[in-house]
């Protein structure tokens, strides 16, 4: 599947795999994009999927702008699910999701859509640290599912709610977000030499990585990205701007523990010569020309 | 065991050789060289292009002898390199080895100040090794305070009759570095900044900086130091943080300046502040992606400053 990433400033034109992290202050910004994406979703004929702590009569109000939402709603093109029903209100269960999820897109596919569209508002699940660990987790596991099926997603928090810190720690975790929500982004992607398995999506890394984003890659490395290849794991870094040495013996110190070697595919010169300096044992820099 | 004139010596053994002429180099280099050879001890040299051409014309080839070309780049890397080649010997079995070096001589526009803290500071980074140097000074062309300093950093002189002296002048590396004169200035100092910045983020301070002439890898190279630099001013300075840069035809200057005390290490930035990257390696990368580093503290406090492209300065108009 070809996937975007980078930094976006609307959500027009994506595809059918793409995921997009969406932090917001004004609920009317958030509104545009969503009919943005779903009015796109209904053109590329997917079944949509609205999730919202909202009760059912909201439903109208949340999607004004949408052409047909009851004709919509009653041929199953457009589906309403509870924030509170599907994820609870607990830390949320990875598995559990990635189960329902899976089985969302088969029913789309096998009632004739092309894929599953999937928008939600979900602040009321990041507001403790615990919470944020999990959903971090979901969104490590449903980016790699979206990697190869065609399920595309608009993720929102509220961002006047969380604070930027704690927003960030979900943001970093997308492909598509908007600008200055996160010092780096780490997705699933095909690197280029198509290093992804069977078992383990490619990974992208774009950004740039100093003392700031030290505490977030940290975090991140350690209770979201899951089970990693070895004896090498392969990282798209082509969309690197920056990285500094914090940042390059943090993700020396997670390699070893991890008894892989990360291969880090990068257009600049500076981290290999960085790399060298430091005499790291788990970490290679392939300058990319 | 060791031998010739650092027989019995335990750890580096750091001699310096001041000559006036051609003849004067080789008559102390070539006994020393030989004498290494003969013992079967590993013996490297690193000189300047003409003086490597003068020793492989006189000693002829041999292939127990080391030529390293380009060696002396940056004091901090140098010592990092010469501590690896040094442990790959030791760990051969190696129970002494020869070096004749030729550090950038200041007399030809090379910046000294690093240098000197390289010649004081490797009497304690090299000790751990069975190492026996020499290092060469022209006195046509070195400055007389760049002398002092050479007289002041080695503990032997070696001389052109054959002779291996204590030298009285030495001091204690840590004496010496803790008294090096204030560095001085740039001279693209004495006009305005390009950028003066307070409290910069690394991003900040990155991005103020990304637009200027340099090579691209020496671009690459100012961006890791200068982010690296505010960094290491906001984990062990004191707010707030003022970064100012120059740039000229051939050079860019930035300073970093914090109202802190600065470093009590006398080593910092020639050695990393402990033995694992895991922390302090800050200013020891810096000293090894710029041209030239100086650390200086005055009443605004203690200022890092960085020079990427050419660091060369005026030649001084008298020597020795």
């Amino acid at each position: 599947m070809v996937r975007r990433s980078g930094e976006i400033h609307n959500v027009r034109g994506l595809g059918i795999s793409d995921h997009v992290c969406w932090v917001f202050d004004d609920p009317e910004c958030y509104h545009a994009r969503l009919i943005e994406f779903f009015a796109d979703g209904l053109d590329l004929g997917l079944r949509l999927a609205y999730f919202s702590d909202g009760p059912p009569d909201r439903l109208p109000h949340d999607l004004r702008g949408l052409d047909g939402v009851d004709e919509l709603t009653a041929r199953g093109a457009l589906q309403f699910h509870s924030v509170d029903d599907v994820y609870g209100s607990g830390p949320v269960d990875p598995d559990v999701l990635l189960e329902n999820c899976a089985a969302a897109t088969d029913e789309a596919l096998a009632a004739g859509f092309r894929g599953l569209r999937v928008a939600a508002d979900a602040t009321s699940l990041l507001r403790t640290a615990e919470q944020r660990d999990a959903f971090a987790r979901w969104e490590r596991r449903l980016d790699q599912y979206m990697l190869r099926h065609p399920v595309s997603a608009l993720c929102a928090f509220r961002g006047d709610e969380l604070g930027s810190d704690a927003a960030a720690e979900i943001v970093c975790l997308h492909p598509l977000i908007r600008p200055e929500t996160s010092p780096y982004q780490l997705f699933s992607t095909t690197t280029a030499d198509g290093a992804d398995t069977a078992d383990f999506a490619g990974v992208g890394l774009r950004g740039e990585l100093d003392l700031l984003a030290l505490d977030l890659l940290t975090r991140t490395l350690n209770r979201a990205v899951g089970p990693v290849p070895a004896p090498m794991w392969v990282i798209d870094a082509t969309g690197l701007g920056f990285i500094d040495h914090l940042n390059l013996v943090a993700l020396d110190d997670f390699a070893r523990c991890r008894d892989t070697t990360i291969v880090l595919q990068t257009v600049l010169s500076g981290p290999a010569r960085l790399a060298r300096i430091l005499r790291l044992n788990s970490v290679q820099v392939e300058v990319l020309t | 065991m060791r031998t010739g004139a650092a027989a019995g010596h335990r750890g580096f053994f750091h001699e310096t050789a001041l000559y006036g002429s051609e003849q004067e180099l080789l008559s102390i280099l070539t006994p020393f060289l030989v004498g290494g050879v003969d013992a079967g001890e590993p013996t490297l040299v690193a000189l300047g292009e003409a003086n490597e051409r003068l020793v492989r014309s006189a000693i002829g080839r041999s292939p127990k002898i080391s030529y390293l070309s380009g060696t002396y780049s940056r004091p901090a890397s140098v010592i990092a390199s010469y501590r690896k080649v040094l442990a790959a010997h030791v760990a051969d079995g190696a129970e002494q080895i020869r070096v004749v070096g030729e550090i950038p001589n200041p007399g030809l526009g090379e910046p000294w100040d690093w240098w000197a803290r390289y010649e004081a500071a490797i009497n304690h980074a090299y000790d751990d090794f069975p190492m026996w140097a020499i290092c060469l000074y022209d006195t046509r062309i070195t400055p007389a305070d760049a002398l002092a300093d050479v007289l002041r950093t080695h503990s032997h002189v070696a001389t052109a009759d054959g002779r291996h002296l204590a030298n009285d002048h030495f001091e204690d590396p840590v004496a010496f570095l803790n008294q090096r004169p204030p560095a001085r200035g740039d001279a693209l100092e004495a006009s305005a900044p390009m950028v003066e910045l307070i409290d910069p983020t690394p991003a900040a301070a990155r991005r103020a900086l990304r637009g200027v002439r340099l090579a691209a890898d020496a671009l690459e190279d100012l961006m890791i130091a200068v982010s690296e630099a505010v960094t290491n001013a906001q984990l062990h300075g004191r707010a707030p943080v003022r970064l100012r840069a120059w740039a000229g035809d051939d050079r860019v200057v930035v300073t970093v300046t914090d109202p802190g005390p600065g470093p009590t290490d006398p080593f910092a930035g020639l050695l990393p502040a402990s033995d694992s990257p895991r922390g302090g390696c800050g200013l020891w990368i810096v000293h090894q992606l710029c041209s030239h580093v100086t650390m200086s503290r005055d009443g605004d406090g203690f200022t890092l400053r960085l020079v990427a492209g050419s660091a060369k300065l005026p030649v001084p108009s008298q020597a020795g």
